[in-house]
């Protein structure tokens, strides 16, 4: 009689299964990295709102939506505008549809180029977009606002608390660690303006 | 210099002490047992590449400040590797197979567990390098790989 595999052998047996599955890897060229590396930059740079027709995702990765009549709409900040962040819109024609990252102080920026939506389309967007979008009033947008941290505290916790990454928490605070970053009680976190959400807790402060 | 080959599957990258290592070899060295580490996180290849392309990235921007890359690029793995399971993208491995099981039970433990588990049977790393590697100490990589048995073997058997 066979003796029953131990639970170590069935954790190595297993995930040495799911590794052969994948067959050789063979490492291709830093493309990739180089790509990742550079979109890491660029979120950092992003510190402003900016968008002419509809922003969504305000302070994290964002789409943005911009008349097509815009000569280009990578090339630079489009015009503030008052319209409200929309949560559907339906037959949109005459739109760039662009992925980046929305800041505040009228600046978008951009990951890839942007796409042309042809006339008629309609816009569904995902849940966590239409969360994002139901971001409350323009004035908490653009300001930065300050966190200090209290017992029980984490970066997930307080990025959670304002709707952001944790990478855009880490970055905007520019931790050399980035999200392995270790809080201590009474340490100022910085909110990016552009958080959408208004802080929950009792020690937060809204700055400029 | 000393180098080691450890001759499993994920742990097959050639590691070597005593001398600098570049970025490129680095790269070129961890990028294949890197990938198949983050393939027990995620579902697909092309994600498991995404996330590994990712942490790299992380690795290249601080390359010159960070005193252990191989640790480094390990926990950005892992962590990006929990960033996409709260995203709820990856939760079940596949088929309900026996592996597959194996594989969501190990998705579902707390995200310390799972990287003692991952460092442990995967990597097949010494738990004084799994606790160099996670900045614990050896007791707490002991107590935390115990726990993470013992919810899996509840969970598989």
């Amino acid at each position: 009689m066979s003796e029953q595999p131990t639970l170590p052998e069935i954790l190595e047996g297993t995930l040495d299964h799911r590794a052969e599955s994948l067959g050789e890897i063979v490492p291709t060229d830093l493309d990739g990295v180089a790509r990742r590396v550079h979109r890491r930059r660029a979120r950092r740079r992003a510190i402003a709102v900016g968008g002419s027709l509809a922003i969504v995702g305000v302070g994290a990765v964002g789409l943005l939506l911009v008349p097509r009549g815009d000569a280009d709409p990578a090339s630079g900040t489009a015009a503030p505008s008052a319209a409200p962040p929309s949560t559907e819109l339906v037959d949109v024609g005459g739109l760039w549809r662009c992925e980046g990252l929305v800041g505040a102080d009228g600046e978008f920026t951009y990951f890839d180029d942007c796409e042309e939506v042809p006339d008629g389309t309609e816009v569904a967007l995902a849940p966590d977009q239409l969360t994002a979008a139901a971001a409350p009033t323009t004035a908490a947008v653009l300001a930065e606002q300050t966190y200090t941290v209290v017992a029980g505290d984490s970066i997930f916790k307080i990025a959670e608390r304002y709707g952001l990454e944790m990478d855009v928490l880490a970055n905007y605070n520019r931790w050399d660690d980035g999200i392995d970053h270790v809080l201590d009680i009474g340490d100022v976190v910085k909110i990016p303006p552009g958080a959408p959400t208004s802080p929950a807790g009792p020690t937060a402060t809204t700055s400029g | 210099m000393s180098c080691v080959v450890p001759t499993r599957a994920l742990g097959s990258a050639i590691i070597c002490t005593g001398d600098a290592v570049t970025f490129d070899d680095l790269y070129l060295t961890h990028y294949a047992p890197m990938v198949r580490l983050a393939h027990a996180l995620v579902d697909t290849r092309a994600s498991a590449e995404i996330l590994v392309e990712d942490a790299f990235a992380a690795v290249y921007e601080r390359y010159d400040r960070i005193a252990d890359p191989v640790a480094y690029l390990r926990v950005c793995v892992l962590n990006n590797g929990r960033r996409a399971l709260r995203r709820r993208r990856f939760r079940n491995a596949g088929d309900a197979d026996g592996y597959n099981l194996v594989i969501d039970a190990i998705r579902r433990l707390p995200h310390q567990q799972r990287a003692m588990v991952l460092l442990r049977y995967g990597l097949r790393l010494p738990d004084k390098e799994i606790a160099s590697t996670l900045g614990v100490t050896l007791s707490t990589v002991k107590s935390t790989s115990s726990r993470a048995l013992e919810t899996l073997r509840k969970e598989i058997h």
